[in-house]
């Protein structure tokens, strides 16, 4: 199943969870910031997604494997540029994978609804600020209008209790809150998904739950 | 026919304005494309510069609710000298007039616009990338921010950090033994052929230019006076006209020139990666 991971806005943390959610259904993350790529393995040698994009290498070339594998994205803007988005279903589907979670740019363009459209579910994460649900709903619409229906919503960094039910109504999905976990916001620069770094946190077991409403999804 | 569909043109300043109207009789909702027939592109309903979902260059495809209907309404820009313009007005004049009760199969292929296609919504040919492809602003850098060698970034300002990614990123690649990249060449092979968003820019800045000095010309007195009203000066958009085709009589030369080069380069690459 592919699973886009996205989020209206930019910084609420959408490439972190998606590396941990990822971790947790034993996915392929694909890094699909186009022009700003945002998970590493792009600077590396070898094909990057701008390639596969532009028909210059297969998606299992430019796959990185590790304790999560990354498809990354190269980071020129040549290369962002000669991107060719038509491209994106064939890429995502990768053998091997029996899910791929897509981590979605923030924004509007096409680079946030490409990875939307050739999506079976999305993940829509937010910040859990009264504010931030704006920026959710906006983005299920943009799901919504692009077919991809919404397996579950994050709401991300939670401190005291969030309004997990008030945004479950709103969005019409099941929300987690994700506990600020600093082991979480290391763990793409330690390469240590949470479940791996602290599998008995609270931080991992809401990631487990999200992975569990995306394997739901794809049951159903 | 369980599907009809009913049209209307009016034309003015060059430009039809169409409207269509598809009626579903059937218990369910049925995926439909309606195709334009007028000389001339479509130019869809846009919000925000963006048009709106379903809409492409030839028409719209879209979905009407079962018992519903769906009302459309474009532009197609015919051209003012009226040739093909005058041959869509009989038909135009008709269904303009008696809101309604025109035979909707009677002279399809007359009409402005063609019922091409009706199929089940749920296996007709949705393609929500293409929707996104052409329902979503572009997010491609602008070409000036990739710097005129068109796939090699251009090193130093802005530019310094993606620049050093570019080499160990692409650049890097072949000793894996994975396809080797030299961005420059064979990037543009495989790049999107739509023009660059200044080109599409300056092109929607002249012809909206032009557009305003067509109706002036030949549009209704009131159109003539709208504009007017909304500070456009004659005699300035004459000449700014006027430059406007010297610029694109000059750009065109250049386009054709450069195309034939661009034809007829053949970069010796497989010598090239031997002497590397």
């Amino acid at each position: 199943m592919i699973v886009a991971v996205a989020g209206g806005k930019g910084g609420v943390g959408k490439s972190t969870l998606a590396y941990n959610v990822a971790g947790a259904l034993d996915a392929l993350v694909v890094d699909a910031y186009l022009a700003m790529a945002d998970l590493p393995g792009g600077r590396e040698r070898g094909p990057d997604l701008h390639d596969v994009l532009a028909g210059r290498a297969t998606p299992a070339e430019a796959v990185r494997p590790g304790p999560v594998d990354v498809l990354p994205c190269g980071r020129t803007l040549a290369g962002a540029r000669l991107a060719d988005v038509r491209r994106l279903r064939e890429t995502v589907a990768v053998d091997g994978y029996e899910h791929v979670v897509v981590d979605s740019p923030a924004g509007l363009r096409v680079d946030a609804g490409a990875p939307l459209a050739v999506a079976d579910a999305c993940l829509l994460v937010a910040s859990a600020t009264r504010w931030a649900l704006a920026d959710a709903l906006a983005a299920r619409e943009l799901a919504r209008e692009l077919d991809c229906g919404l397996a579950a919503v994050a709401l991300n960094r939670v401190v005291d209790d969030p309004p997990v039910e008030a945004v479950e109504r709103a969005l019409g999905a099941p929300t987690t809150g994700i506990p600020a976990d600093e082991r979480i916001g290391r763990s793409i620069a330690a390469e240590e998904p949470i479940g791996t770094a602290a599998p008995e946190s609270a931080a991992a077991r809401a990631i487990e739950e999200l992975a569990a409403a995306v394997r739901r999804c794809a049951v159903a | 026919m369980p599907i009809s569909l009913d049209s209307g043109v009016r034309t003015e300043g060059g430009v039809a304005l169409v409207s269509v109207r598809v009626r579903n009789s059937e218990p369910v909702a049925r995926r439909v494309v309606v195709e334009n027939r007028l000389p001339g592109s479509v130019f869809p309903p846009r919000r925000h510069g963006v048009p709106e979902p379903g809409w492409s260059s030839d028409g719209y495809a879209g979905v009407v609710d079962a018992h519903g209907e769906l009302v459309l309404g474009y532009a197609c820009r015919v051209d003012g000298d009226g040739a093909t313009s005058e041959d869509e007005k009989p038909p135009r004049d008709a269904p303009d007039a008696s809101d309604g009760p025109n035979p909707p199969n009677a002279c399809r292929t007359e009409e402005p616009v063609e019922l091409v296609d009706v199929s089940d919504p749920s296996t007709g040919e949705a393609d929500p990338l293409s929707d996104a492809l052409a329902g979503l602003a572009d997010h491609r850098p602008p070409p000036d921010a990739v710097g005129p060698a068109g796939g090699q970034p251009d090193p130093g300002g802005a530019e310094a950090e993606a620049s050093t990614a570019g080499e160990s990123g692409p650049d890097g690649s072949s000793p894996d033994g994975s396809t080797p990249d030299t961005p420059t060449p064979r990037e543009s092979r495989s790049a999107p052929a739509t023009p660059p968003p200044g080109v599409a820019r300056y092109l929607e800045e002249v012809d909206g230019r032009i557009s305003r000095a067509e109706t002036l010309e030949s549009g209704s007195v009131s159109e003539a006076t709208a504009e007017l009203k909304g500070g456009v000066a004659p005699v300035g958009l004459e000449e700014l006209v006027a430059l406007d085709a010297r610029a694109l009589a000059r750009i065109a030369d250049r386009a054709e020139s450069l195309a034939a080069r661009a034809e007829a380069v053949d970069v010796p690459t497989d010598a090239l990666e031997r002497l590397a």
